[in-house]
């Protein structure tokens, strides 16, 4: 038996051996694959972004420049997969290890505000940085970094949408580009002589479809908006009217025919493959990014930009509603300072004619118009001439912020959540904008139990 | 089913058994036809034809060129080199850990065993959302956030899942045996390496392949601990693929399948041991 126990010590004795070499290889192997900082030296500022694939690169080139125009800090990029994004920031902020910076969608900003998870950018600007921050910057992109009067994003990315117009279908179909509609009625005509079909009755190619409530409703001098005061601006007759379009319209193609052709179309931002692009789509309304698109992946392709035409009674012409990604610092950010001289270079607070380069390289809309009347934006507008419909909807009266409210995930669900119910006729626009309110307004309730203010 | 009970059947009955299960399994195999046979083919065929029959799933002509431009579009090696790796002491950390633990409950009499393994049983209650905070914090605090550490060591500290598992299992042994290794002179430490771990392979076998999956399909722990692009895994990797290539069908499922391969290699390698496992463990 003592032969046999020794043979058994010298076993355990050989698997501890084993169990302590994979620990150690697992933890030399575990800080072994790095990528090796470009400044050692140079104070870190770790920035997070959800840009992939075409666009990280373009991001990446901004990180660069901004790197090499100084001496103190070095701005670390790493791209977060959008679906885990807020996650990951909340987590990082709370656990005490947040980026430095990060991108965020705008329609967060006020919920990560009011938990107090973000640091007011106010504080991080000079008296004079602010003063112009404050004046220069177009309302609307403004109005969505701010929360209780307090600045907490930044945008870098505003995005507006406006339609794009394919001129040869226009063309072919006998109809004249030139002399685009100037009501939301004769767009609707032209969409539906646009519009192709196979043997089946199956949509080929769209003409032109009106959807996106929260966006349309702004062209019939309506928006979905909560005051100050607490007053409801949802259950409108201006938001019932727009949707009453949106659904009258989408009856006319067919709820299922338009569903089964959208599933079909191969779209992709950032990259050589929008429906637009292969002609699936005559009229179209979509976001300024898709310009420099064009520009650089269908060079031939012969089209205009035209903002969305008001409807013909009631109408606001020049309507929008802003949203994009949002420059965000946490409340607990080791960096705060470098975070803010990356984001003054990327936005152009301090030198709107460099920054311009940044935002023509995503095919952005600048902050400011300072930015956009700067030279180098002025240049590459004139090669990029149809960028020019948005920038008139962005410094429109008409063009708004969404409210906001901390809650604003919350009704931005309730609005998409109408209009899918609308559209496919389970319920009248108007029962669909009552439920909505009724929701909200229950919500509220019970976030106010809860102890928060709104 | 038994292959005597089998071999008894007639064959009409075992014609119909077949013909019943093959219908049954169409609906999981359906999906991974639908994936390979999209790799497979280029945008104009997946999105040409809307009609849903077998011919539709049949490429023609063979598109085998999105697989390399899958491969092109995210660091596949690095990612495979990363994910390997972590399965491999997930695996390790996770079958050795638990197995120990498993023994002490199932072979080993001390006061508060059924206390201590009704509390471990009750860990599996908590949602990962409800620790996911304070894990991050520990890990953090320790500096290991943004290493490999926070997604291997916790494997070395056993699973309640595996230790339960295995603790059905060990105590299907026949206690005589143990009592008469012990009786012979065996440390307990013997009676486990000799005598309870050869005759657990099929068990030890099940943990590790759900562990090897678990780990392979993690996304959320690579998102939450990782920062840095070279350590990123296939999961986030993939993850990454969809939110920019999403509407490059053809090409997502080529990753998609190059992704699942290895789980199907590895399942068709030890589903004998696997299926025995499972149901010796109580875990169908």
């Amino acid at each position: 038996m003592a032969v046999n126990d020794s043979t058994t010590r010298s076993r355990i004795k050989g698997y501890a051996l084993l169990a302590l070499a994979i620990i150690v290889t697992a933890v030399v192997l575990a800080t072994g694959n790095e990528t090796p900082r470009k400044y050692p030296h140079r104070k870190i500022v770790r920035f997070w972004h959800r840009w992939q694939g075409d666009w990280e690169k373009q991001v990446q080139k901004i990180v660069d420049a901004f790197n090499q125009s100084q001496t103190e800090y070095e701005v670390v990029a790493v791209s977060v997969p959008s679906g885990g994004s807020d996650a990951k920031f909340i987590l990082g902020v709370i656990g005490g290890d947040p980026p430095d910076l990060m991108s965020m969608f705008s329609g967060a900003v006020p919920n990560l505000a009011a938990n107090g998870f973000l640091a007011p950018l106010d504080s991080l600007m000079t008296p004079d940085e602010k003063a112009r921050f404050f004046k220069d910057s177009y309302p609307s992109i403004r109005d969505i970094g701010t929360y209780k009067g307090k600045c907490y994003g930044v945008t870098i990315g505003a995005d507006l949408m406006a339609l794009y117009v394919n001129v040869k279908q226009l063309r072919d179909a006998g109809l004249d580009p030139d002399k685009f509609p100037k009501t939301l009625e004769e767009l609707e005509d032209w969409g539906l002589k646009l519009n192709q079909y196979d043997k089946k009755g199956n949509l080929t190619r769209l003409g032109f479809l009106l959807n996106d409530i929260g966006y349309v409703s702004h062209y019939f001098g309506g928006g979905f908006d909560v005051k100050d005061d607490g007053r409801l601006l949802l259950n409108t007759p201006q938001n019932q009217r727009a949707l009453e379009t949106i659904v009258n319209y989408r009856k006319k193609l067919g709820f299922e025919n338009v569903l089964r052709f959208q599933a079909g179309l191969n779209d992709i931002e950032g990259a050589a493959s929008w429906a637009f692009m292969h002609g699936d789509l005559s009229i179209t309304y979509d976001g300024q990014w898709r310009v420099e698109e064009l520009r650089k992946f269908k060079p031939d392709l012969e089209y205009r930009v035209y903002p969305i035409p008001a409807p013909k009674e009631g109408g606001t012409p020049l309507g929008g509603l802003v949203g994009g990604n949002y420059m965000i610092v946490p409340v607990s950010a080791k960096q705060k300072k470098g975070a803010w001289e990356f984001l003054k270079f990327w936005t152009g607070l301090d030198n709107p004619d460099r920054a311009a380069t940044f935002y023509n390289m995503g095919g952005w809309l600048p902050y400011s118009p300072a930015v956009a009347n700067s030279p180098t934006f002025q240049k590459w507008l004139k090669k990029d001439h149809q960028f020019q419909a948005f920038l008139d909807i962005l410094a429109s009266p008409n063009c708004k912020a969404p409210p906001p409210i901390a809650n604003l995930q919350f009704l931005n669900d309730l609005i998409t959540r109408a209009e899918d119910e609308a559209t496919r006729g389970d319920v009248t626009p108007k029962e669909a904008l009552q439920e909505l309110e009724d929701k909200f307004k229950e919500e509220r309730n019970k976030r106010r139990e809860l102890g928060y203010d709104e | 089913m038994t292959s005597d009970q089998e071999a008894k059947l007639p064959r009409l009955t075992k014609f119909a058994v077949y013909a019943a299960l093959i219908m049954l399994s169409i609906p999981a195999i359906l999906p991974l036809l639908w994936m390979v046979s999209t790799s497979l083919k280029t945008n104009a065929q997946i999105f040409g034809n809307g009609d849903l029959n077998l011919k539709a799933l049949i490429p023609s002509p063979l598109e085998t060129s999105n697989y390399p431009a899958a491969l092109q579009n995210m660091p596949f090696l690095v990612y495979l080199r990363n994910t390997l790796l972590l399965c491999i002491f997930g695996v390790v950390g996770a079958v050795t850990s638990s197995a120990v633990v498993a023994y002490g409950f199932a072979k080993i009499e001390f006061p508060g065993r059924n206390t201590l393994f009704g509390l471990m049983i009750a860990t599996m209650a908590l949602p990962g959302q409800v620790t996911m905070i304070p894990i991050f914090s520990l890990f953090r605090s320790l500096g290991w956030y943004g290493s490999y550490l926070p997604l291997i060591v916790p494997a070395f500290t056993a699973s309640a899942y595996y230790v339960f598992l295995l603790t059905q299992f060990f105590k299907t042994i026949p206690t005589e045996m143990s009592e008469a290794a012990r009786v012979d002179g065996a440390t307990e430490w013997r009676i486990f390496l000799q005598l309870i771990i050869p005759l657990s392979r099929p068990a030890l076998a099940t943990c590790a392949l759900f562990q090897f999956i678990g780990t392979w399909n993690d996304f959320l722990g690579p998102l939450l601990y990782l920062n840095d692009p070279a350590k990123y895994t296939l999961a986030y990797g993939l993850q990454q693929f969809v939110s920019h290539y999403g509407g490059f069908f053809a090409q997502l499922m080529a990753a998609a399948t190059i992704f699942t391969l290895p789980i199907i290699i590895l399942f068709f390698f030890a589903q004998r041991t696997f299926i025995q496992g499972i149901s010796t463990t109580g875990g169908k």
